[in-house]
């Protein structure tokens, strides 16, 4: 199921390097991204922490501090606008609206000192000229389609009332009260136990369908990305290093890391038996790397690898990954 | 086969609700009849998600909680009970060197002076993978699986017989988190540990127990052998758990999708506690359900038996 819609990205990144001024130097966190959402798919960022996942997300809706950061090299369209040129006034418009935004904690992305009903419609108004009664009643409508019960009541409670799936049900009502047409989901589940999860995903991908909206969906959890979404990108240290269709990057990974991270986990091997782990850390991120960034703890690394950037390869026309060997890891 | 420790019907209740005079009028009833014993060199798990109780059993097992009911046999006494904790930036004390922290257990019972709790800090480190030499860093220079590690090396230096890990490689990457196991499962086969593994996360537990018990509500509703347990599943909870769970090449999510929510702990329900929540609720289920011994010493709390249903 490959999804190569003809339109435009509705994200469109192209070669992008970031890096956080650091004491005497800078710490390089992304370095040469290349990342594209096209309508309606549901696209998954994968990796570790400190890979660039959350920087990306956060970096994607200018949300990073602005004196906290330079782009060093590359650019990032959101919804055609170039983000790293708007104004205040043009991300506001595109904020909450075209594009919006689900962290990982719903209890701190929601105000504890107001009612869901009054956050919803302050968010509805912001966007729209319409009188709060109208928003109240797109405000119910948008919970309804969460299939949150008791809507009415549910506007009248405060964020501390609710159970952790409830709020972030809630707060996947209020990032498609606008009709937007991107998504972007920073670990929205992981605060969540996995039935839950499960019934917030599923809730998410549905709508999600039902209005075209694309979603790009940021998390560390293999099974999540391989159940929920349409391609992915796996990122090590800052950058991509394996991108395809999610179920033959998972199933025939080609990057000696993604194999890595496939092999880390407990199903990969029989119970009470050794895990293959990964050895060794992430690279410090402040030193110029001048090599492959994976070099220092691949199994199957050569001299060469440590040296000087591995080339982007592509086995089939939508699977591209990172490496010297021309194979890969293929079996 | 002994037994290392044994739980008789433990009864947790929190007070939850005061009225003006500051009577208790209401409680949270966070462990409702727990019953298990822990075996030495075997490592039980403890499967369930947030609010069945598992934290409060662990702080019930190593005597940080007194039970509000019932009996705890078996090893008692810090020094003999360690705990690795969740959260390995919070449970290592920030302005305590490495070697301070990893030898406490040892330094709270008897002050064998400082360069014997220097040299035992540097073989413990050793043990846990980590250089001898940092035993005077501080916390903060440690990646988390290196915390996790020390936190790991502290609960090994008063020689203990149980470790309880409660959820000890959440916070880690799934990387980190395979060395971590790793060590563990050395470190038991060396020394004869008994372990407690408390997770929400079912292929870690269905991989590194030897036996399961799924909690619910404060209970028990299955358990018995890991592998067993969690392939053919037969309470109606352990099934929605393990069907809940995100897997790795079997493509997008289907099935119908379960809506139902975790009751309250502080009104109790009546009759089985899942009761509300099961699709294949019967009459019967009103009645409290005890837990059954099966075939194979399976232990269920439930009164239809889905392996001989679906």
């Amino acid at each position: 199921m490959t999804l190569s819609v003809p339109n435009d990205p509705v994200l469109s990144i192209q070669g992008l390097s970031l890096e956080f001024p650091v004491w005497r130097g800078a710490l390089h966190a992304l370095e040469d991204v290349t990342m594209q959402v096209y309508p309606g798919e549901i696209v998954g960022v994968v990796g570790e922490s400190g890979c660039g996942k959350s920087v990306t997300a956060m970096a994607t809706m200018r949300l990073l501090p602005e004196d906290a950061y330079r782009i060093t090299a590359g650019s990032l369209h959101l919804l055609g606008q170039d983000m790293m040129a708007a104004t205040q006034a043009q991300l506001r418009a595109i904020r909450g609206s075209g594009a919006a935004m689900i962290f990982q904690e719903p209890l701190t992305a929601l105000n504890p000192t107001r009612r869901i009903g009054d956050l919803m419609i302050e968010v509805i108004r912001a966007h729209r000229k319409i009188t709060k009664a109208d928003a109240h009643a797109h405000a119910v409508d948008l919970l309804r389609q969460m299939r949150i019960a008791d809507a009415p009541a549910i506007m009248r409670r405060y964020p501390f009332e609710l159970s952790g799936g409830m709020r972030q049900r809630i707060v996947i009502a209020l990032a498609f009260a606008n009709d937007p047409r991107i998504v972007i989901a920073d670990e929205p589940t992981t605060a969540l136990d996995v039935t839950v999860q499960r019934q917030v995903l599923t809730l998410l991908q549905n709508r999600a369908r039902d209005v075209g909206a694309a979603v790009l969906l940021i998390t560390h959890d293999l099974g999540v990305v391989s159940e929920y979404t349409d391609r992915i990108y796996v990122m090590y240290a800052g950058k991509v290093v394996e991108t395809g269709p999610t179920d033959r990057v998972l199933t025939a990974p080609r990057h000696p890391y993604t194999r890595a991270l496939l092999n880390a986990g407990p199903e990969a091997v029989a119970a009470k038996s050794a895990l293959a782990s990964i050895p060794g850390t992430l690279p410090d991120l402040r030193q110029d790397i001048p090599g492959c960034r994976f070099a220092g703890r691949c199994a199957l690394a050569q001299d060469h690898c440590r040296t000087a950037l591995p080339p982007m390869r592509s086995p089939s026309p939508d699977q591209v990954f990172a490496c010297w060997m021309e194979q890969g890891v293929a079996a | 086969m002994s037994i290392a420790i044994e739980l008789h019907d433990i009864a947790v209740a929190f007070p939850a609700g005061r009225d003006w005079r500051g009577r208790i009028t209401s409680y949270a009833h966070a462990l409702n009849g727990v019953t298990l014993r822990v075996e030495r060199g075997k490592t039980l798990g403890i499967l369930g998600e947030s609010g069945c109780g598992k934290s409060t059993l662990a702080q019930v097992m190593t005597g940080l909680l007194g039970p509000t009911s019932g009996r705890v046999e078996g090893v008692r006494g810090a020094d003999r009970i360690s705990i690795v904790l969740q959260d390995p930036n919070s449970s290592l004390n920030p302005r305590m060197p490495v070697w301070k922290i990893v030898t406490e257990p040892v330094f709270l019972h008897r002050t064998p002076g400082r360069q014997a709790l220097r040299a035992l800090a540097a073989d413990l480190l050793v043990k846990v993978g980590l250089r001898p030499e940092h035993i005077d860093r501080y916390p903060h220079e440690f990646s988390g699986g290196q915390r996790q590690r020390i936190a790991i090396a502290r609960a090994l230096s008063s020689q203990p017989e149980i470790i309880i890990l409660d959820e000890p490689t959440s916070a880690l990457d799934v990387s980190v988190q395979a060395q971590i196991l790793n060590l563990l499962m050395e470190l038991q086969n060396e020394r004869g540990l008994a372990y407690v593994f408390i997770s929400h996360n079912v292929s870690v537990i269905r991989h590194f127990c030897d036996e399961v018990a799924v909690m619910y509500l404060g209970q028990i509703v299955e358990q018995g052998d890991a592998a067993r347990v969690l392939t053919t599943p037969r309470h109606p909870y352990t099934r929605l758990l393990l069907g809940a769970v995100p897997r790795i090449g079997h493509g997008r999510a289907s099935g119908p999708l379960d809506e139902t929510e975790l009751p309250s702990n502080r009104t109790l329900p009546s009759g089985c506690f899942f009761r509300n929540r099961c699709a294949l609720a019967a009459p019967g289920c009103d009645e409290i359900q005890p837990l059954r011994l099966l075939d194979g010493g399976r232990q269920l709390r439930c009164q239809r038996d889905l392996t001989l249903e679906t």
